[in-house]
């Protein structure tokens, strides 16, 4: 069961430092790396900065798939028939939109400054999405390419957690997140240095049609603290919740439903799966 | 330049990442930092048959048929693949890849009593037929799209050792 945005747990201060939300569809067959600069034309009022990236690979969520462990992960791609992925980039640096003939990407983030405060999925993300979806939606109707066939929508917000008085090494893990136990030993005399954590999980409407998956992710890593004239690295986790899936109904319309329940079960996710004691730490409020 | 020397195998396969725009860690996540000697990286038996039977005939032209059929499309060679490597496991027979007169690719394995055709046309559009000698009520045919549960189990089938 879903729950509405009203009941949703609410964090002042929720560690979210990156949100990207996608739309793939099928290929748009006419879109070249000329029509990628007109695409930019469009939004270079909001977006005055474009970098090149290579492509994204077309990737469907599929029910009753179960990759073998020792399975290798081959993908193919094929430069010469692809043309690039584009990145928008506002000034501020905060607002990215990303296009390629099969995609449509929107991230908001703020790795440039952590001062940033999260400016919300109903206060600012959801209707930026909504906006510049809709300008590109625009530009291909009037290129005559038909309407976008949607095959997957996408969500990812990702968390870096920091160091505070609740943890402060990756050993600690138990004190911030419900995936690990605090018996786990010190092996070889050392305490872990490293460490990931991977889960799925089926994602389908009350009537049990499949829609797509879950994936809880989660790792250590380091960010550079600068010091003056030095720099120091800072352990962090980095926490990313995925929803990907088949939009719920065909048009803007799907894909907005799938953006709204996506928001929701990642909402109420990153709640479950975090302790109370971080809750703290980031004023959860509800 | 050899077609299939412009085709990029990413041992990697998609990590789900790569549309973020940049975590700004300076040290590699865990995920690219393995402690395993032991390489499972390198393509399968059958995705080498596959890869190089794509690349071969994604040369086709338009018309290579004579009957008017499209060009192969190498974003279509692309999905089949996909396909494939989700429903299929490491001792998996290769399957015969043949072109479609639409531009499409089409699988095909016929062994052990078991006939099995798989047709992409596109991600989410791949009709199946399934048949098998021993038992022709568990005969079908359908156009999937995201449920794989039937294909899956038909893969299984063609792959048991007769």
């Amino acid at each position: 069961m879903v729950q509405t945005p009203e009941n949703l747990p609410k964090f002042a201060k929720p560690p979210v430092v990156e949100v990207v939300l996608s739309t793939q569809f099928q290929q748009l067959p006419g879109m070249h790396i000329g029509q990628l600069g007109l695409v930019w034309d469009r939004f270079r009022s909001k977006f005055p900065r474009v970098q090149q990236q290579m492509p994204l690979p077309h990737i469907i969520e599929r029910k009753g798939v179960h990759a073998p462990a020792l399975m290798p992960t081959v993908s193919l791609m094929i430069p010469s028939d692809q043309p690039q992925r584009v990145w928008l980039i506002s000034e501020d640096d905060s607002d990215l939109v990303q296009i390629q003939s099969d995609r449509f990407m929107r991230n908001w983030r703020r790795y440039h400054n952590v001062e940033i405060g999260y400016p919300s999925y109903d206060g600012h993300i959801r209707s930026e999405f909504v906006e510049d979806y809709e300008t590109f939606r625009t530009f291909v109707s009037e290129q005559r390419w038909g309407e976008l066939e949607v095959d997957q929508c996408e969500m990812t917000y990702v968390n870096h957690i920091r160091p505070n008085q609740i943890w402060s090494d990756f050993s600690q893990l138990d004190r911030v997140f419900k995936g690990w136990s605090g018996s786990y030993p010190r092996l070889a005399n050392h305490a872990t240095d490293l460490l990931a954590f991977r889960a799925r999980h089926e994602v389908a409407e009350d009537d049990g049609n499949f829609i797509g998956h879950l994936f809880v992710e989660l790792d250590s890593a380091f960010v550079v603290r600068a010091t003056g004239p030095n720099s120091e690295l800072d352990p962090i986790f980095q926490l990313q919740l995925i929803v990907r899936g088949r939009p719920l109904e065909q048009g803007s319309v799907g894909v907005m439903r799938f953006m709204d329940m996506a928001h929701s079960i990642i909402v109420k996710s990153f709640a479950d799966v975090t302790t109370p004691e971080m809750h703290s730490i980031w004023e959860r409020t509800q | 330049m050899n077609a299939a020397r412009e085709w990029m195998i990413d041992p990697q396969g998609s990590s789900g990442r790569k549309y973020l725009s940049d975590a700004g860690l300076q040290v590699p996540l865990p995920k690219q930092v393995s402690g395993s000697s032991l390489s499972t990286a390198a393509p399968l038996a059958w995705q080498h048959k596959v890869i190089n039977r794509l690349a071969e005939l994604t040369t086709l032209k338009e018309n290579w048929d004579s009957y008017g059929a499209r060009r192969p499309a190498a974003s279509s060679a692309i999905a089949l693949f996909n396909v494939l490597t989700a429903v299929m496991d490491i001792e998996t027979p290769a399957p015969s890849v043949v072109p479609s007169p639409l531009g499409h690719f089409q699988a095909e394995w016929h062994r052990n009593g078991v006939d099995l055709e798989v047709e992409v046309i596109t991600p989410t559009k791949i009709a199946v037929s399934f048949s098998d000698a021993s038992d022709p009520t568990r005969d079908w045919d359908e156009e999937l799209d995201v449920d794989f549960t039937r294909l899956v189990e038909a893969i299984a089938r063609v792959g048991r050792k007769s």
